[in-house]
């Protein structure tokens, strides 16, 4: 209850341009590092809260709903008089937690931007010049909506499920490009392959049951544009890495173009820290160049 | 060198254009205001409290595969505090940045940053000597042996 009224409070301080941000839940444009740290630290430090308001306000109108129910067998045994205020104030608060309930779900944006996207540009800001605009493109509505719906399989039996729907999804949610301040140029893109598989089946007691299973497949890539004035690319590195790499160079830049992809069995975030690598692996492969300097 | 000592940048370094306010507590370096960390009654820079940090969360790791430090984004506030923390990690984890300040700081070579062999660059050894004089041109006491 005090996280929810601490929410409600944190979303009357964030100023119109962020509330605009929590309804479209799309943040496309040129911004310096800067500016989106300032505009978007507010909103991740908000949906933070919104979730664990919303984790906690959910058992909270669970057990109200039990207590009103027994209140009200209760009642009918003993006197309905005595105990009718009570339940009116108790059915009072549970129509108010529900409908603050719902007002925060429509709030809430993805993890992804405060467990991705807002790390790797405090991460961008410090190799950016500070007034250098980056251009972004980050969707924060869910994976899995139709307008994200690539197909639906055709049902399948297997093992006990005698039905089985795959629904597959893309979610093309983090894009950008920047320029640094040591003269490269960064591209990026994150794009979230999600698989929803409805299993059915009837159980020894004849009910049909039907679960849910996610697989979640990330696919990062970077564009590194690196001036050789700078930097000499080799492709000689003795760690190996997940990171599939390949370089094309002209007589003034080596582009390194990375990619890798990521597994995972639940719906949740990747850590930030992959997609820092994923670029980082560009840097890993140049050595200062002997002529020139990078100023 | 009159500004902030602090290096700026995550996959290259670079110095710091900002003006110093004062000097960490730890290291002795001049820094400026945002390189100063947020718990100033300790008054280190944002280097010194990132290494004085306890020993990183478990990272993940393919078999064969490079250390990739986890970043621990969930109950941070996202500020430099947490962005020089992990620069910090990243680097004890084996990424040897690109140095491409023209004021060399000794500071960084425990992490190997690959320096710039043509920079006209200012050494270390001679900064210290200025700062010393600058210490005492100021009636400040200095550093001394305890």
């Amino acid at each position: 209850m005090r996280t929810t009224l601490q929410t409600l409070v944190y979303l009357r301080r964030l100023q119109p341009a962020q509330r605009a941000l929590l309804g479209k839940k799309r943040i496309e444009g040129r911004f310096t590092a800067v500016e989106l740290l300032e505009l978007l630290r507010p909103l991740a430090e908000f949906d933070g809260l919104n979730d664990r308001a919303r984790g906690n306000s959910a058992w909270l109108i669970v057990l109200l709903v039990v207590v009103l129910v027994v209140g009200l067998f209760v009642a009918h045994a003993l006197s309905w008089l005595f105990l009718g205020i009570g339940l009116a104030i108790l059915l009072i608060t549970l129509a108010t937690l529900i409908v603050v309930e719902v007002r925060l779900q429509r709030l809430d944006v993805s993890n992804n931007l405060r467990r991705v996207a807002l790390p790797f540009f405090a991460v961008l800001r410090e190799d950016m010049p500070s007034d250098e605009p980056l251009q972004v493109s980050v969707d924060l509505t869910p994976s899995m909506t139709t307008a994200k719906k690539l197909r639906k399989d055709a049902p399948y039996a297997l093992g006990s499920y005698h039905q089985v729907v795959d629904t597959h999804y893309a979610d093309p949610w983090f894009s950008g490009s920047a320029r640094l301040a040591d003269g490269s140029r960064l591209r990026w893109e994150v794009i979230d392959e999600v698989l929803h598989s409805s299993r059915t089946k009837r159980n020894p007691r004849g009910k049909i049951k039907t679960k849910s299973k996610f697989a979640k497949r990330s696919l990062l890539r970077a564009m590194v544009s690196l001036p050789k004035d700078n930097y000499q690319y080799s492709d000689q590195h003795g760690v190996p890495t997940r990171t599939r790499i390949t370089a094309r160079g002209d007589d003034r830049r080596t582009a390194v173009k990375l990619s890798r992809k990521l597994k995972s069995g639940d719906a949740e975030p990747f850590d930030v820290g992959e997609l820092i690598e994923l670029v980082s692996s560009a840097y890993r492969r140049v050595r200062p160049a002997t002529q020139g300097a990078a100023q | 060198m009159s500004g902030c000592e602090c290096k700026t940048g995550f996959f290259a370094l670079r110095d710091c254009q900002e003006p110093a306010l004062q000097r960490c507590k730890s290291c002795h370096r001049q820094m400026c205001r945002r390189h100063g960390s947020p718990d100033r009654s300790k008054g280190r820079c944002l280097d010194c409290a990132a290494r004085a940090e306890p020993a990183s969360p478990p990272a993940s790791r393919l078999p064969g595969s490079r250390h990739v430090p986890k970043a621990d984004t969930e109950n941070t506030a996202l500020d430099d505090h947490w962005v020089y923390n992990y620069r910090h990690r990243f680097y004890s984890s084996g990424y040897l940045p690109i140095y491409a300040g023209t004021h060399h700081s000794s500071y960084y070579d425990r992490y190997d940053a690959r320096a710039f062999e043509n920079l006209d660059v200012e050494r270390d050894d001679s900064e210290r000597d200025d700062s010393k004089r600058d210490d005492f041109a100021d009636g400040g006491a200095g550093f001394g042996d305890s």
